[in-house]
């Protein structure tokens, strides 16, 4: 046998390409030669090789993708909604103090994106606020109404925020906004929207808001005790500022990370590679391990911060 | 988009249906990972094995699928994830060091190739992966590469792999491997 016919009679045996008889006859060869069998091994190593290098291509082009929010399915309500109806109701109210009731109009029927992830600037100088992929649509009902609402649509779900006022209260100087905020959880799905020049100065409020939304510290007031018991279980009693671990804490290090919202602070525990949630309770309650996927990676990335 | 559009969209390499469905199943098949003592890089890790070995063998045309493509997924998926296991629980108990030589090898092995691949660039890299990874016919990749005909297509994925044997060869011999 040639040797440009053996590499293919080999390439064709390592990517199944032979018949069964073929195939069948190759083996005998092999069984036959040890150098024939020395060079498939190594032969069958480059095809890997082969594989491994394209599978690397689509492993990283897989890492680079964009799952959506982390936690917001997971939880009832989270930051991200949270902030989207603050930030809602922010720019309505805003508007009014802003703006003359025609000038509200103006901006009604213009799709607007608001997010609570992090605010970008465009090259226009318009605002944008990324809530990952929903659409905010400020529309208007009827002028002789004063009746304005915001409706954010995010795939199948929508956050309703509406502001209602008589005439009486918009003539005067002072204005009393009643919102009200339905929220559905959404499936979030990225969009951009921008806002006009005119909410420039709302750039700033959300820039706090952004600082507030998740700060991990590395020093926290909390007080924590190991209760130690040679038991599977584990278990914890968190009440005011006092956190006391129950079971065996003695196999590694545990980290408690706190994750401080706008209005609220969360706190977790990672222990031997597995995640906790933490909630104020007096009575012992066991330790459950997160399972939800997004959730755990985002506390990845707190942890990582 | 439909399961059959799907295994379309696979079958002339479309890359964009691979991330469809790594978005569309990604809770579905870590959780079972997570529930099962795993962690969450151990969870995406299996998961984007399991989802490969889906890719390459519908792109290939060895996919004889019968349920619904999450059900295969999710069986996948489970299989890399009890091979997993049972790798690291052999691991633990009692460490064969022959088997982790071995697989360094390997490792070593994948790394020399993976940068051969990068040094040899296209077409030769698209040949030998549509060869060796989608396990393409030689008039697919003709088809996929605008050649003429699959007699060129075989002349040259051979000269290609000649080239890749000698940036291989140049720093690992053969014999590196096997003594």
């Amino acid at each position: 046998m040639k040797s440009g016919d053996q590499e293919e009679a080999i390439a064709q045996y390592l990517t199944r390409r032979m018949s069964e008889v073929e195939r069948s006859a190759f083996e005998k060869k092999i069984s036959e030669s040890p150098q024939l069998a020395q060079k498939i091994k190594f032969e069958k190593q480059i095809a890997q090789g082969i594989r491994n290098y394209k599978k690397g291509i689509l492993k990283s082009r897989l890492n680079q993708l964009e799952l959506g929010p982390s936690i917001v399915e997971t939880t009832s309500i989270t930051t991200k909604t949270i902030l989207a109806g603050i930030t809602v109701i922010v720019i309505v109210g805003l508007s009014y103090f802003m703006l003359t009731p025609d000038e509200i109009l103006v901006i009604e029927n213009r799709e607007t994106m608001i997010g609570t992830d992090g605010i970008t600037e465009d090259k226009n100088a318009k605002i944008s606020l990324e809530i990952d992929t929903s659409y905010v649509m400020l529309s208007d009902k009827k002028e002789d109404e004063r009746n304005s609402s915001i409706t954010k649509y995010i795939e199948n779900t929508a956050v309703k925020v509406s502001t209602k006022q008589s005439k009486k209260e918009l003539k005067s100087d002072k204005v009393i906004l009643q919102a009200e905020v339905e929220v559905v959880l959404p499936d979030m799905d990225g969009t951009e929207i921008s806002f006009d020049e005119t909410f420039d100065s709302l750039q700033d409020f959300s820039d706090d808001l952004m600082k507030n939304q998740a700060q991990v510290n590395s020093v926290i007031e909390l007080e924590v005790e190991i209760e130690m018991k040679k038991t599977k279980k584990l278990r914890y009693i968190y009440v005011g500022e006092k956190l006391i671990l129950i079971g065996d804490f003695s196999t590694s290090l545990y980290q408690i990370i706190e994750d401080n919202m706008i209005d609220e602070k969360k706190l977790y525990l990672y222990f031997e590679q597995k995640y906790y949630i933490l909630t104020e309770t007096s009575e012992k309650k066991v330790l459950i391990p997160v399972s939800d996927i997004r959730l755990l990676n985002y506390l990845v990335d707190l942890r990582n911060k | 988009m439909t399961e059959q559009q799907i295994l379309d969209h696979i079958s002339r390499g479309d890359e964009t249906a691979l991330d469809y469905l790594y978005k569309k199943y990604y809770p579905m098949m870590t959780k079972m990972v997570l529930k099962n003592n795993g962690t969450v890089e151990e969870a995406n890790d299996v998961y984007q094995d399991a989802l490969i070995v889906f890719w390459q063998k519908a792109i290939s045309g060895n996919l004889k699928i019968t349920s619904k493509i999450s059900t295969y997924l999710y069986s996948i998926c489970k299989n890399c994830w009890l091979k997993e296991l049972s790798r690291k629980k052999r691991l633990s108990y009692a460490v064969q060091e022959e088997s982790i030589v071995q697989s360094d090898l390997e490792d070593i092995m994948s790394k020399v190739v993976q940068d051969a691949m990068e040094v040899l660039g296209d077409p030769c890299k698209s040949v030998l992966t549509y060869y060796y990874f989608n396990e393409m016919s030689m008039s697919e990749i003709a088809d996929r590469m605008n050649y003429s005909n699959a007699d060129t297509v075989k002349a040259k994925k051979y000269k290609c792999k000649k080239r890749l044997d000698i940036l291989i060869k140049k720093n690992y011999t053969q014999e590196d491997f096997f003594n």
